[in-house]
């Protein structure tokens, strides 16, 4: 068992993180929006990241 | 998300926690099992709706209005052209569309009419004064899906019926972080135990990608709660703000609504001089619902940022062409406004659409499969013999 005392760390900045790219390229505009998007998108990104790492071997 | 209850031998047992996490479990439990039903069919619609605008260009039910860089027409040559289509009607509103200063709109109801009930929206080039469509937004497949998605064809009783599926939706998302935790001091984040039976791996699947979508999931609930809000929220202000408004401004006779003495670019230009960085979208004509008996209605969205998503509202004398009043709206209509694009994610281009829909498909997966675990708990619980199996395997 891990003994990680703020065990919703990854999820919480998860959320922060697309919570501040929705909102920013909402309320933003011009050369933010990039760098917006890429915060929208990174927890899928982090998803994918780790679904591939913890994939069975081949 | 759903239950946390697993295979007995990987089991996070709930009686053994504190009341709080069994409250959050039980209502993480029912309100994500009553709202999958109706969730699945406002994810399976919502899909379709983030690309609304490619599906009806593709099925050409936009109106067709090519003369963007032409200049517009006065306003009563349209007036005149609808009207001869329409004869016995009114014009109750007009309004022109953000991607064309020429692509207008009039909605025309019967001359006695003040309200909407019976209403009918046109088409208009403003370059040309020609009727372009007359075809109603819900005749159209994205219009017919957005009464499905927005009112489940009941109204404003189907948009509460909506704002209550957003409200138990956002409980699960609230109650399942909770829960959520004791799971999480167990398994590292993004490890799917494979090969140790099909409930722990849908379990792993399901508390994964709840917590990747997460965001989402709270924004578009959110948002989708106010939205379904909207109808109480316009009547709130109705009869709080905007009688107040009619009260004080409908001193004297009404104007004649088939002749009114001002003519609308007359109001619409004394609306936007009194209010520089800001731009006349729309406009309610005097003697309907959101106007006074002798003032035009004016609503005048910002040029940039979040003022293109807000509007205040002018008030035109129709006898004199003069502003007779400029309001804010109060900030629950604000919210409501801000709330549209952030539910449908129609802000930020196809990559955002992207995302949204990839989203939208991994949340409803997860709430398939989280009423799958609770079938197959209440299975299992029915068959002990089933379930010693499992253990013992």
């Amino acid at each position: 068992m891990s003994k990680d005392p703020h065990p919703l760390r990854i999820p919480l900045i998860l959320l922060a993180t697309s919570l501040a790219g929705f909102f920013g390229l909402f309320l933003l505009e011009g050369g933010w929006d990039y760098a917006f998007f890429a915060l929208s998108a990174l927890p899928l990104v982090v998803g994918a990241w780790h679904w591939r790492r913890h994939a069975p071997k081949a | 998300m759903t239950t946390q209850d697993t295979h007995p031998s990987e089991s996070i047992d709930a009686r053994t926690r504190g009341r709080g996490f069994r409250i959050n479990l039980w209502l993480h439990r029912w309100s994500s099992l009553i709202a999958t039903p109706m969730f699945l069919v406002l994810c399976l619609t919502g899909t379709i709706l983030i690309f609304h605008e490619e599906i009806d260009h593709a099925l050409g039910v936009e109106p067709a209005i090519t003369s963007a860089g032409a200049p517009a027409r006065p306003i009563a040559d349209s007036i005149a052209t609808v009207m001869a289509k329409y004869p016995g009607q009114r014009i109750l509103m007009a309004g022109v569309e953000d991607h064309n200063p020429n692509a207008g709109y009039f909605v025309v109801g019967p001359a006695q009419d003040t309200g909407f009930d019976h209403a009918q929206l046109v088409h208009v080039d403003l370059s040309t004064a020609a009727v372009v469509s007359d075809q109603q937004p819900e005749e159209t497949f994205t219009g017919f899906l957005f009464k499905l998605h927005a009112e489940w064809f009941l109204g404003p009783l189907g948009e509460l019926v909506g704002a209550f599926v957003a409200l138990l939706v956002l409980v699960s998302l609230v109650t399942g972080i909770v829960v959520y935790a004791p799971y999480m001091r167990r398994i590292a984040f993004g490890v799917l135990r494979r090969g140790r039976g099909a409930r722990l791996l849908q379990l792993d699947l399901h508390n994964f990608i709840g917590a990747v979508v997460l965001g989402w999931a709270l924004l578009v609930s959110a948002t989708g709660l106010l939205l379904g809000l909207g109808t109480v929220a316009l009547g709130l202000w109705q009869y709080t703000e905007l009688d107040a408004i009619k009260a004080e401004f409908s001193k004297g006779a009404p104007v004649d609504r088939l002749h009114i003495p001002v003519a609308p670019e007359a109001a619409l230009a004394a609306a936007t001089a009194a209010a520089p960085g800001w731009r006349a979208s729309a406009m309610y004509f005097p003697d309907t619902q959101y106007a006074t008996t002798r003032h035009y209605t004016v609503l005048l969205f910002g040029e940039k940022g979040l003022q293109k998503r807000l509007f205040k509202i002018a008030l035109v004398d129709a006898t004199t062409g003069a502003l007779a009043a400029m309001r804010e709206l109060p900030w629950y209509m604000k919210a409501i406004n801000l709330s549209q694009p952030l539910h449908f994610g129609d802000y930020g281009g196809l990559p955002l659409k992207i995302l949204w829909t990839a989203c939208t498909w991994l949340t409803l997966f997860i709430t398939g499969n989280g009423a799958w675990l609770w079938w197959s708990r209440r299975k299992r619980r029915a068959q002990p013999a089933v379930a010693a199996q499992e253990v013992a395997a």
